[in-house]
C-alpha cells in the first residue's frame, strides 16, 4: 500500500512536500477549497517545481470552481513542470461549495465536465456548452511546447454515493474515500468493487484510495487532552489538542 | 475531521447510520448553528477554521469517544493495526491530512507507515 499527504493549497506547501518526498510518500494531494485556503494551481506548481518523483494530484477539483477549458489549461500545464506526476482528482464539491452555502454539484454535470477536460487534454477538437450555446474548441499551439499533452494524467474521482460509484467504474483510472474507521472502510471498498463488476470491469484495474483526517498519540496521550500554547510574538492564544487539530 | 463531521451532519453531507451519541451531539450542534451569524448565511461562521483548527464554541463537542469514533487517532501500535485493515481491504494508497502549523506531524505518520 502507498502512502500519500494531503494538504491545504498554499505557497509553502512545497516545502511539506518535499519533505514527504525525502520521506518516500508517493503522492500529495491539494485542496481546491476557495476562501478556505490559497490557490490550489499555483501551490501544486511550487510543489512540482521543488520535487522530483512524488505524484501531485488535486484532491479533488470542483468543478464549478473553473471553467473547463481553463481546468485543461492548468492541467496540462502542470503536466508541462511535472512530466507523468500529475493526477487529476475530482469530485462534487463539499467543502469548497458548503462554505458558499451550497450543496454540490450535479453528477452528471461533473461527468460532461469530465468529457471536456479529457477531451482537450487528448489534443481532440471537442464540442462546449457555455452560456446557452455549443462551441468547438481546442489547444491551439500544443506544438510550441509549453503544455505536455503526451503524458497520461490519471482520472481519479471522489465517490460516495451508488451512482457516483457507478460513473467512477465507467470512467475513473481511480477512485478516492474518506474514512477513518477500518470496517467502513472496508465496507466501501466492497461497494466500489460491486459497481465495478457491474460495469463489467474487474475492481483491481481501479487505484483505490482512502483519506483520512487524524493524529499518532504518545503512549497515554488522551485524544481529547487540551493543552494551551502562548505564542507572544503573536500575542494571541492558541489551542492546541495533543497535537491532534480538526 | 471530528469538527468537519460535525459540519457535515448540519449540510446533510455525511450519510450513514452513526451511533446515538452522534446524533445527539449533531442536534446539540444545530441548536448551536441556529444562533450563528449572519443569520442568512450562517454557514460563513461555522466554516471559519474547518479543517484548520477548532472554534472556541466547537470544543465542548470534541469527547474523547466523539474523536476516537470519528478521526484516525489512537496510538502508533492501534493505527497499525487498523492501516493493515486498509491494506487487507484492498486499497492502494492510503492518505493522511496534515494541519497548516503541523506539518511535523509527517514525521510521526512517516514512522508508523514504514512499520505496516
Amino acid at each position: 500500500m502507498e502512502f500519500g499527504i494531503a494538504l491545504f493549497s498554499n505557497v509553502d506547501a512545497w516545502k511539506t512536500v518535499k519533505r514527504a518526498e525525502e520521506l518516500g510518500f508517493s503522492h500529495a494531494w491539494f485542496y481546491d477549497s476557495q476562501l478556505l485556503a490559497p490557490d490550489i494551481f499555483i501551490s501544486m506548481a511550487l510543489a512540482a517545481e521543488h520535487s522530483s518523483k512524488i505524484k501531485l494530484a488535486s484532491g479533488v477539483v470542483i468543478p464549478t470552481n473553473r471553467i473547463a477549458p481553463v481546468c485543461a489549461d492548468a492541467f496540462a500545464t502542470l503536466n508541462k513542470l511535472a512530466p507523468g506526476r500529475i493526477i487529476f482528482g475530482v469530485g462534487t464539491g463539499f467543502t469548497g461549495r458548503n462554505t458558499m452555502g451550497m450543496g454540490p454539484m450535479k453528477l452528471s454535470a461533473m461527468r460532461e465536465y469530465i468529457r471536456v477536460v479529457y477531451g482537450l487534454l487528448k489534443g481532440e477538437t471537442i464540442e462546449w456548452e457555455f452560456e446557452g450555446e455549443r462551441k468547438k474548441i481546442r489547444f491551439l499551439n500544443p506544438e510550441f511546447g509549453m503544455i505536455n499533452l503526451t503524458d497520461k494524467i490519471p482520472l481519479h474521482i471522489s465517490a460516495f454515493a451508488p451512482k457516483a460509484r457507478k460513473m467512477t467504474a465507467e470512467i475513473g483510472d481511480g477512485w478516492i474515500t474518506f474514512s477513518a474507521s477500518t470496517d467502513r472502510a472496508a465496507h466501501e471498498v466492497g461497494e466500489m468493487a460491486k459497481a465495478c463488476r457491474e460495469v463489467g470491469r474487474d475492481p483491481k484495474t481501479l487505484y483505490t484510495t482512502a483519506f483520512a483526517l487524524g493524529c499518532v498519540l504518545k503512549p497515554g496521550e488522551s485524544a481529547a487532552s487540551p493543552r494551551r500554547v502562548r505564542e507572544p510574538r503573536r500575542r494571541r492564544v492558541r489551542w492546541r489538542w495533543s497535537r491532534c487539530m480538526d | 475531521m471530528a469538527v468537519v463531521t460535525l459540519h457535515g451532519l448540519i449540510e446533510r453531507s455525511i450519510d450513514g447510520l452513526l451511533p446515538p451519541y452522534i446524533q445527539k451531539l449533531a442536534g446539540a450542534y444545530r441548536e448551536q448553528y441556529a444562533t450563528y451569524q449572519p443569520a442568512d448565511a450562517k454557514y460563513l461562521q461555522m466554516h471559519k477554521l474547518h479543517l484548520l483548527g477548532v472554534r472556541p464554541e466547537e470544543e465542548k463537542f470534541l469527547t474523547e469517544e466523539f474523536l476516537r469514533e470519528t478521526t484516525f487517532t489512537a496510538t502508533e501500535e492501534v493505527l497499525r493495526d487498523r492501516l493493515k485493515g486498509f491494506k487487507d481491504a484492498g486499497y492502494n494508497q492510503f492518505v493522511v491530512q496534515l494541519i497548516p502549523g503541523h506539518e511535523d506531524a509527517i514525521e510521526d505518520w512517516a514512522r508508523l507507515f514504514a512499520k505496516v
